[in-house]
């Protein structure tokens, strides 16, 4: 089976025109970054242009928070640092990134809202009402690594935190002592690599996490997010890009991987499911599409594993602790 | 006035107008067509979280909101705020509004982050014991929901109360010994409670129990090695324990060398095999060390043939 990207692009182009569908409306908690999702497909599968440059980044800045400062995943709801990161994600993308570094005010108050959200222990909460998960250290870290703004004083704490969410068997949990999870991998080993801060883990649990990581794939091909459960495409990017991150890709079964993602491909509407035959979202289908880049499937725009975004627009990211 | 915890009734917002999207877009991002019901509650929502009233009307306006969207988690921040302003001293009926909200919606997580606010800054008279029955309920529903097992680990630290996680933990491995959720619960346990030397090996040998019971299981043989690494790293996995590991691989000769998978016998287990390979390997045995990778990648575990191969290169560096 083929990747149908032409069918991939009108699936995404799609997503837009279907707003007179209930479920949309049900996600606007998740607009901003399904807005990510679905321009990084189309700048994976080579078509960004799908999407009206102009119209997005309107869009993105219509979700900006006058009051906390950071973006909302929608106008009117609250700031919050995963739509944050999806907002920042997606100008820089498109080019426009100075909506926030050159806005004097929306900086700081940008700045102010991420290191808010900054706790004693280092770790980081999603926003005031103090949530705190692994995923808001790797958003808040990413986030001051596209601004170009990481200082020692947030970093440092931030890594110490993520370290302490590594666990006895070789994985990451969403806080110290948490059970591993997949995607803690990706957000930790993120921070760490963003960071430069890699090294702090030792040649053993390098070896370690690589083993936990290429031990969630199944007989079948597929990747799963934790022991003992079924696969799901999502995972071929949380584990896929983790083992990227730390040199170790090849320790994955790339045919058989690849045949996975694309049997869960709607052939006929386009999209990616999370299993065969299941109903397309475009939250598989971006981690499936950056799963088989990173696969080096062929004719595909190489994606950066650290950041979910295309490698032509990462490499303008000032690297931090190398200036 | 009507109660916080009353009905929703649409003629108690009469007098609000309820706010529309305003983007400033033409674009189709924005364009809506959406179930009247619901586009009458979120424009009344909006209008509420743009005055900040906080009222029980307010109050009985996001439950509703949440009933339609319960990832919506601007609403639950709203509702916190109105709980502090005005029925911070009615958590009871809170929590009781929470526990069903939470029983129709399994697989949110927002119901657990207000819960640990709930608790964290308004429940200074609450134990765990009021936890437990929703906690018990959800996990006894979906026994590897990774939200609430976070949520039980916080709260069990918050309250400092151990006393019913080993008991609850035990139920969950008789239930489903492949349940990694509740292996890693039990680590989890054991190391807060600080626990002497003879509790480690009941705990030694209660694991091994459960691996003899189902030996091809990676959960329990994680949490054998963990508990040696973490509770007796000076001992190392020597003597009694190669032995252990060694019953599942009887068939196998590994001071031979394997040229294909066909030449190989069934094994119970694979990760036995892993952890005596990685044993040997930290003995200095290189070659059945080299011999066991190479019958991983043959026959016992070929998909992650070149990690096992990869694993052999590092005996001869």
């Amino acid at each position: 089976m083929q990747l149908l990207k032409e069918k991939h692009i009108a699936y995404v182009k799609s997503l837009d025109s279907h707003t007179d569908d209930y479920e949309y409306w049900l996600s606007e908690h998740l607009r901003l970054n399904g807005v990510y999702w679905g321009l990084t497909v189309l700048c994976i599968l080579g078509s960004p242009e799908t999407f009206d440059k102009d119209d997005v980044i309107a869009f993105v800045m219509s979700c900006w928070d006058d009051k906390y400062g950071g973006f909302a995943p929608f106008p009117r709801h609250d700031s919050h640092l995963l739509s944050t990161l999806s907002g920042l994600q997606i100008l820089a993308t498109l080019g426009g990134l100075d909506n926030v570094k050159k806005d004097q005010l929306k900086l700081s108050q940008c700045l102010k809202f991420i290191s808010s959200n900054q706790l004693e222990d280092g770790s980081f909460q999603g926003d005031r009402f103090g949530e705190v998960d692994a995923r808001f250290s790797y958003n808040a870290l990413s986030c001051l690594s596209i601004l170009g703004e990481l200082t020692p004083e947030v970093v440092d704490p931030a890594v110490n935190f993520v370290l302490r969410c590594y666990n006895f068997d070789g994985g990451f949990g969403l806080s110290p002592g948490a059970e591993s999870h997949a995607s803690m991998a990706f957000t930790c080993l993120g921070a760490l690599k963003i960071t430069g801060k890699l090294h702090l883990l030792s040649p053993e649990q390098i070896d370690m996490i690589g083993w936990w990581l290429c031990e969630r794939q199944l007989p079948e091909g597929g990747l799963n997010g934790r022991p003992s459960k079924l696969p799901d495409v999502c995972y071929s990017w949380w584990v896929l890009s983790s083992l990227a991150i730390i040199g170790k890709l090849e320790w994955i079964d790339y045919e058989k991987l690849t045949q996975f993602i694309l049997s869960c491909q709607d052939e006929k509407r386009g999209g990616i499911s999370d299993r065969p035959n299941n109903e397309a979202d475009v939250f598989h289908t971006v981690f499936g599409v950056a799963g088989l880049s990173l696969l080096g499937y062929k004719d595909l725009v190489p994606v950066d594993p650290t950041y979910c975004m295309p490698y032509s627009i990462t490499a303008t990211f000032q690297k931090y602790g190398l200036y | 006035m009507t109660d916080c915890y009353d009905e929703f009734n649409l003629e108690d917002y009469a007098d609000v107008e309820p706010l529309p999207i305003v983007t400033g877009l033409k674009d189709e991002l924005c364009q809506i067509m959406y179930s009247e019901e619901y586009k009458q509650l979120m424009g009344l929502m909006r209008a509420f979280l743009s005055s900040n009233e906080l009222t029980p009307r307010a109050m009985r306006l996001t439950a509703r909101v949440i009933a339609v969207a319960p990832a919506f988690y601007t609403a639950w921040n709203y509702r916190f705020n109105i709980v502090v302003a005005i029925a911070k001293d009615r958590l009871d009926q809170e929590f009781q509004w929470l526990d069903e909200v939470t029983l129709n919606n399994p697989k949110n997580y927002q119901i657990w982050s207000y819960r640990q606010a709930l608790v964290e800054n308004l429940g200074q008279d609450l134990t765990l014991r009021g936890d437990l029955p929703i906690m018990d309920m959800m996990l006894d529903d979906d026994t590897k929901n990774y939200h609430v097992w976070s949520y039980r680990k916080w709260a069990v630290l918050h309250f400092k109360d151990f006393t019913h996680e080993l008991s609850f933990v035990d139920k969950l491995i008789d239930r489903d010994v492949y349940n990694n959720s509740a292996w890693n619960h039990r680590m989890f346990y054991m190391k807060n409670v600080s626990p002497d030397d003879r509790t480690i090996d009941e705990e030694i040998t209660y694991t091994k129990n459960k691996i003899e019971l189902v030996p091809q299981n990676i959960s329990s043989w994680n949490y054998l090695r963990g508990l040696y690494d973490h509770f007796k790293p000076e001992t190392g996995h020597k003597g009694e324990l190669l032995k252990f590991a060694g019953g599942f691989i009887d068939a196998l000769d590994l001071n031979a060398t394997a040229d294909s998978a066909e030449s190989l016998p069934e094994i119970e287990s694979s990760y036995a095999l892993e952890f005596l390979a990685s044993e040997y390997a930290t003995e200095g045995q290189l070659q059945r060390a080299k011999n066991a990778y190479q019958c991983l990648a043959l026959k016992y575990d070929p998909i992650r043939g070149s990690f096992w191969n990869y694993k052999i290169t590092t005996l001869e560096a």
